[in-house]
């Protein structure tokens, strides 16, 4: 194989690494907000909560974490 | 394929006996191996499966450790996880995002170095699925990329495997693996490794397995031509309580070694308690507690009492 056409290769590849290591992580979520059943809203995602914590809690949780801080609540 | 029989057989009754030739023969196995009805053994990979489940390898954290994982949706989900406190790696914050479509299944993780792990399966019928892993990492010298083709047979299963591939130079680590079933219970199969780091020196090494699988439990032996050995039995107790344990002999080019771990895990209504110990004095145990469906409270130890060392780690996972 000629120098040229490695260096060419190697270029190409290192290219395809770069797009790979910054764009795989943005490219599933593309997928997940567009192709998912039910699709996830991205307004859904802040709570109506006062704390932030709580988007992420399961429906369970509110009363475990009020009876550990009663004063946020 | 019974048509190409028929074919064959019309062409052959002229001349009776005498003329079989490859393909009726081949039918005949085929048809033979039907009648069998074998299982499939499983992939060659997912030999130990069932052992390293019972094991804590993929357990055992130390330090501080927090994982939250946010179900966007039935088949996406993302997580955030934090390390902090480990004597071995430092503190990171890890990023990883899931998403499961019908045939084909990402998952890609990054942490705060910019090192990026990525998962990528696609199944092309019930038989084949390409699995491609990659690890890119901002440090040269520390990526790395590997391409995987499954095929799973009626009773048999095929698998291709290569690491970091480089087809300028001809250099990478390749692996092929057979593995049929031979009776309802018994498997064997064989495996070649093929390495050539540089475009000057190769390798190759084959191995052998053979995998019994009974009512409840599993033996598998794994011989390899370097001079290792590795025998491990898995056995389900009941519903709740499974038992492995596995051996591992090398004897190499003046390395007379031998390792044997015993591994326990238990099911329980709120908890999973895993332990671990052995032949090396080292015993660990890793404790899942949950404290609602959706939090639970992880603490695991490891004790090595030949080195007269110790690690032990808090974290706790939610989901939502």
């Amino acid at each position: 194989m000629r120098e040229e056409t490695k260096e060419k290769i190697i270029k190409a590849l290192e290219i395809a690494k770069t797009i790979v290591h910054w764009g795989f992580i943005p490219a599933i979520l593309y997928l997940g907000f567009t192709r998912s059943h039910p699709k996830p809203s991205l307004i859904s995602m802040p709570s109506s909560m006062p704390s932030g914590v709580s988007s992420c809690m399961p429906p369970s949780m509110p009363w475990l974490l009020s009876s550990l801080m009663p004063s946020r609540y | 394929m019974a048509g190409l029989g028929e074919k064959v057989s019309t062409n052959t009754t002229p001349s009776t006996s005498k003329s079989w030739n490859f393909s009726s023969l081949f039918n005949g196995i085929t048809e033979y191996r039907k009648k069998l009805d074998l299982p499939n053994p499983g992939t060659f990979e997912g030999l130990h499966r069932e052992v390293k489940a019972t094991f804590l390898t993929n357990h055992l954290f130390d330090g501080g450790r927090a994982d939250l994982t946010k179900v966007l949706s039935p088949n996406f989900q993302v997580t955030h996880s934090f390390s902090m406190g480990s004597t071995v790696n430092a503190p990171t914050y890890n990023f990883g995002a899931a998403f499961i479509g019908t045939k084909a299944f990402l998952h890609g993780t990054i942490d705060t170095d910019g090192t990026l792990t990525a998962r990528t399966n696609y199944a092309w019928n019930a038989n084949n699925l390409t699995k491609i892993q990659a690890h890119i990492s901002s440090s040269p010298g520390h990526s790395m990329l590997q391409l995987e083709q499954d095929y799973q047979g009626s009773d048999y299963s095929i698998n291709y495997k290569t690491i970091n591939p480089w087809p300028v130079e001809n250099t990478g680590i390749f692996f092929l693996s057979y593995i049929q079933s031979v009776t309802q219970k018994l498997a064997l199969g064989v495996e070649t490794v093929y390495q050539k780091p540089t475009s000057d020196i190769e390798e190759c090494t084959q191995s052998l397995v053979a995998k019994y699988t009974g009512k409840d439990y599993i033996a598998t032996l794994q011989w390899q031509e370097a001079g290792a050995l590795q025998a491990s039995y898995y056995q389900k107790l009941n519903e709740k309580v499974d038992f492995g344990t596995e051996l591992q002999l090398i004897v190499a080019a003046g390395r007379r070694e031998a390792l044997c771990t015993v591994g326990g895990k238990f099911d329980f209504r709120a908890a999973t308690f895993r332990g671990q110990v052995d032949t090396s004095g080292r015993a660990s145990v890793v404790v899942e507690q949950k404290i609602t469906p959706a939090f639970s409270f992880l603490i695991t130890g490891d004790i090595e009492h030949m080195k007269s060392t110790s690690r032990f780690g808090v974290g706790f996972q939610l989901d939502a």
